[in-house]
């Protein structure tokens, strides 16, 4: 299975993906399925600017609409 | 000015006001047309009240087919302000200020009435519906409703002393224990307009004493609610939906005449085809439950009494119908060939004969089977002909009645129009341009335990069929001229909550063979979970697929085994039960200690076990507590299915919220118009609407990053990151592509693309 790509991911989440555990392998191996692969990202679109951690630009979106009785 | 937040919590410590009027009489309030603000025990004529919190309750009647507002009270926690109508149009709305939050019980049949809300472009004010936040709170499911309102005694386990109904009047009993008449709000509907002229001053005090009553109500509840409900985002969510609203095409207006003419023409050719086949009738097989005995003039008992029916019938200008059993008996119909018959209050088959064509026989009483109900799981059948039926005469239910065939087809042409009639009449719409209309829906936004949204007509509107007539009903919906629509959902998104719920446990994406087989497993290679669970249970992939998503929503062994029964009648009551457990146990596993292991979703069963089953049981996501209701040991299933419905109803809330915030730093010309379970439609500025599919495909990205992120899991799945399409179009429709022809719509070709990611990459634009 792939994940999105490791620069996409430092973006989103603001670290480096951890190494996977490859013991759970056996286990998705039991029903004939991958491991789990990084993507590459000429798949994915730049983020623009608004966009920084996933998180962190969830509370600012949250916040910022709501911030005054006026609607966005 | 504070947030919005702020502002709703500052009304936990209003004073309950007192009545502005105590002894109102006819002479004290004001006849001209305004609004009014008490001053000195007087009515003093002002501006609409603005830039305030102000609950208001507004008292309605119906007026040439319209609502009509005749006042409206509202309340700021200091000042009293009243509007009143004297003159009463069709198109009369209570005309409001702006930068309002408004509080009311059941906020959007208020809203509806206010004309700021049919001005979406610049519409500043905000809803909030107490009625909504009990739902959340103290709601219940439909199973706990229907036991608390039964007169039957039930066993009381204590949930019932955390739960209330969501009327205003239930809802203050609950917790102040006073008890309010409601009666006169009957009475005002009742009545009409002329009970403006006649008793003015008490629709008046009764709209004031609405308000004081919600008031009370919102210092109890606001608490719990925020409690609740405690997150922005949530918060966020929620008011968007409050303001939605949709774009109806002009001849919407001619919309319910239109295919009440046809229904009429096909209703009353359906009432002569069934009187002849009734008269002409013999005895057979399918019939033979009737009273067939003639009486000394040779005249049969049964037709006796139908044409007694018959002539009642007439006098009130209506037919033979479809509901009447010895019509539905004339059409000779089989179930999965076997001959249907009514024996035992309800509609039978017959498992031990089966029909080709037409042929004599006999109904062997102790091999018949009730007819699976489409609603009510374990009910039976009393109705063969309704709407919730007519899927199963895609390939279940059949005619064998050569010469029936035309007027089955006109019966199942006409079932689902009569289930939609009295909704699509209700439906108040006012000319928002030269080229539609604009409609406020009554819906309310947590209108279930789940807090998924609660609406009698749109959400339940079907997807345009060729032989049912008024299945265009959804293709109405379009946005104004020079803008369009642009729709994005989430693919599969309870399969997807499931999967990742599982993967929590494991902590990475992918990390159990059900969040490989959701993400990436595939028909054509059988290695999506329908395909793999058919394949360890041996039994059809269509049969796989329901068992999976009810067995996702918590479905148990012997309803698993009735569910195959029914699909497979020939297959023996100990055969559907063996075939259910090997179901249960490929995809759940076996329980060992509690826990279930070994299966495809054992994972994710066991989180959301936990999960529902922790001391107070939160959404993973948005940390949305479950209704008090449901705080207790029974209700499994219920509490099971909370934790994924609810994780998908704050997926919802995180994807409008990121995508209104897209549009504000993009500065895009599109507002959230509507929101159908999962799927959102925005109406976009025709120039921007590439920029606004741009924005969902970023936000779709960011709304699983953070539910992956709140489950404590690695990264998101390539799969999830862009959602498959985001169609831009000229009207609602599933895709871009489905046909929108009905018996009542012709040809109906407009314009709509659906993008892909692919259109967005640097080489499409090049291109």
């Amino acid at each position: 299975m792939k994940v999105i790509s490791k620069k996409l991911h430092r973006q989103l989440f603001g670290c480096s993906p951890v190494k996977r555990q490859t013991e759970s392998n056996q286990y998705l191996q039991k029903f004939g399925l991958d491991s789990v692969v990084d993507g590459t990202d000429d798949t994915e679109l730049p983020l623009p600017e608004w966009v920084g951690f996933a998180s962190e630009t969830l509370d600012k979106a949250s916040s910022t609409l709501w911030a005054t009785s006026e609607k966005s | 000015m504070g947030n919005l937040r702020e502002k709703l919590n500052g009304v936990i410590n209003w004073d309950v006001p007192s009545h502005p009027v105590a002894e109102l009489s006819e002479k004290s309030y004001p006849l001209e047309r305004g609004w009014y603000k008490r001053e000195n025990s007087n009515w003093v004529g002002c501006e609409a009240p603005s830039d305030r919190v102000l609950f208001v309750d507004t008292e309605a009647v119906l007026y040439n087919g319209h609502r009509t507002p005749l006042c409206c009270s509202a309340y700021d926690g200091s000042q009293w302000f009243i509007w009143v109508n004297s003159q009463h149009t069709h198109s009369a709305r209570v005309p409001d200020g702006h930068n309002n939050l408004y509080i009311a019980h059941n906020a959007s049949y208020d809203r509806s009435l206010f004309s700021s809300a049919y001005r979406p472009e610049t519409d500043s004010n905000n809803w909030f519906c107490t009625m909504s936040a009990i739902t959340a709170v103290r709601g219940m499911s439909n199973q706990q409703r229907a036991m608390y309102l039964s007169k039957n005694e039930f066993a009381h386990q204590g949930w019932e002393t955390e739960a209330t109904l969501v009327s205003l009047a239930a809802s203050l009993e609950f917790y102040t224990s006073e008890k309010l008449d409601k009666g006169f709000s009957k009475d005002i509907w009742k009545e009409g307009l002329p009970i403006w002229f006649t008793n003015a001053a008490d629709v008046v005090h009764y709209c004031c004493s609405d308000i004081i009553y919600t008031v009370k109500l919102a210092r109890y509840l606001l608490p719990e609610f925020f409690y609740s409900v405690p997150s922005l985002t949530s918060l966020s969510g929620y008011f968007l939906m409050s303001s939605e609203f949709v774009i109806l095409r002009k001849s919407w207006i001619n919309f319910h005449s239109k295919i009440e003419r046809a229904y009429s023409l096909a209703s009353g050719r359906v009432s002569q085809e069934l009187e002849k086949l009734v008269i002409n009738s013999t005895e057979n097989g399918f019939n033979r439950h009737l009273d067939w005995t003639a009486d000394k003039k040779g005249k049969i008992n049964w037709k006796k009494k139908f044409s007694s029916k018959l002539a009642t019938a007439k006098k009130d200008h209506k037919g033979a119908s479809i509901n009447w059993r010895e019509c539905v008996s004339m059409l000779c119909l089989t179930y999965l060939k076997h001959p249907i018959t009514w024996h035992d209050d309800a509609w039978q088959y017959d498992s031990s004969i089966e029909l080709e064509e037409m042929r004599e026989f006999v109904i062997d009483e102790d091999k018949l089977v009730c007819l699976p109900h489409p609603d009510k799981r374990g009910m039976k059948l009393t109705q063969l002909l309704i709407k919730s039926t007519v899927a199963l005469f895609d390939g279940c239910i059949s005619s064998l009645a050569t010469d029936c065939k035309p007027l089955l087809k006109d019966i199942l042409s006409i079932t689902n129009w009569t289930s939609l009639r009295t909704r699509v009449g209700d439906v108040d719409a006012s000319k928002y341009d030269t080229e539609t209309l604009i409609h406020i829906p009554q819906e309310t936004v947590y209108g279930t335990i789940t807090r998924r949204k609660g609406g009698k007509l749109f959400p339940v509107a079907p997807n345009p069929k060729a032989y049912k007539m008024g299945t265009e009903l959804k293709s109405y919906l379009t946005a104004p001229t020079g803008y369009k629509l642009v729709k994005c959902d989430f693919d599969s998104q309870e399969a997807v909550v499931f999967a990742l719920l599982g993967d929590s446990k494991e902590g990475f994406v992918g990390g159990t063979p059900l969040s490989v087989t959701v993400n990436i497993g595939q028909k054509a290679t059988e290695t999506d979970i329908h395909s793999m669970q058919a394949k360890a249970t041996g039994m059809s992939r269509e049969l796989a697929k329901a068992l999976v998503y009810a067995g996702f929503y918590g479905q148990g062994l012997k309803s698993a085994t009735q569910h195959i029964l029914r699909g497979s009648p020939n297959i023996s009551p100990s055969e559907a039960n063996r075939l259910a457990k090997n179901f249960h146990t490929s995809l759940k596993g076996e329980k060992f200690n509690g826990l279930f292991r070994g299966g495809l979703a054992s994972s994710s069963y066991n989180t959301v076990s936990r999960i529902a089953d922790s001391k107070e049981p939160r959404t993973p996501m948005l940390k949305s507590r479950i209704p008090l209701s449901l705080d207790t040991a029974e209700f499994k299933p219920t509490r099971d299915n909370w934790v994924i419905q609810s994780t998908g109803r704050d997926l919802l809330d995180t994807l409008v919220t990121l995508i209104t915030y897209g549009i504000h730093c993009e500065g895009i010309d599109a507002k959230l118009s509507y929101t159908c379970h999962d799927e959102c439609i925005y109406i976009c500025a025709e120039a921007d609407t590439r920029k606004l599919a741009e924005v969902i495909m970023h936000c779709h990205l960011l709304t699983y990053a953070c539910l992956v992120e709140a489950l404590g899991l690695d990264t998101v799945p390539c799969c999830r990151m862009y959602p498959e399409a985001i169609e831009v179009d000229t009207i609602w429709r599933k895709t871009v592509n489905t046909s929108c022809k009905t018996p009542t719509q012709g040809k109906f070709k407009v314009d709509g693309v659906a993008l892909s990611i692919l259109d967005f990459k640097p080489s499409a634009n090049s291109n």
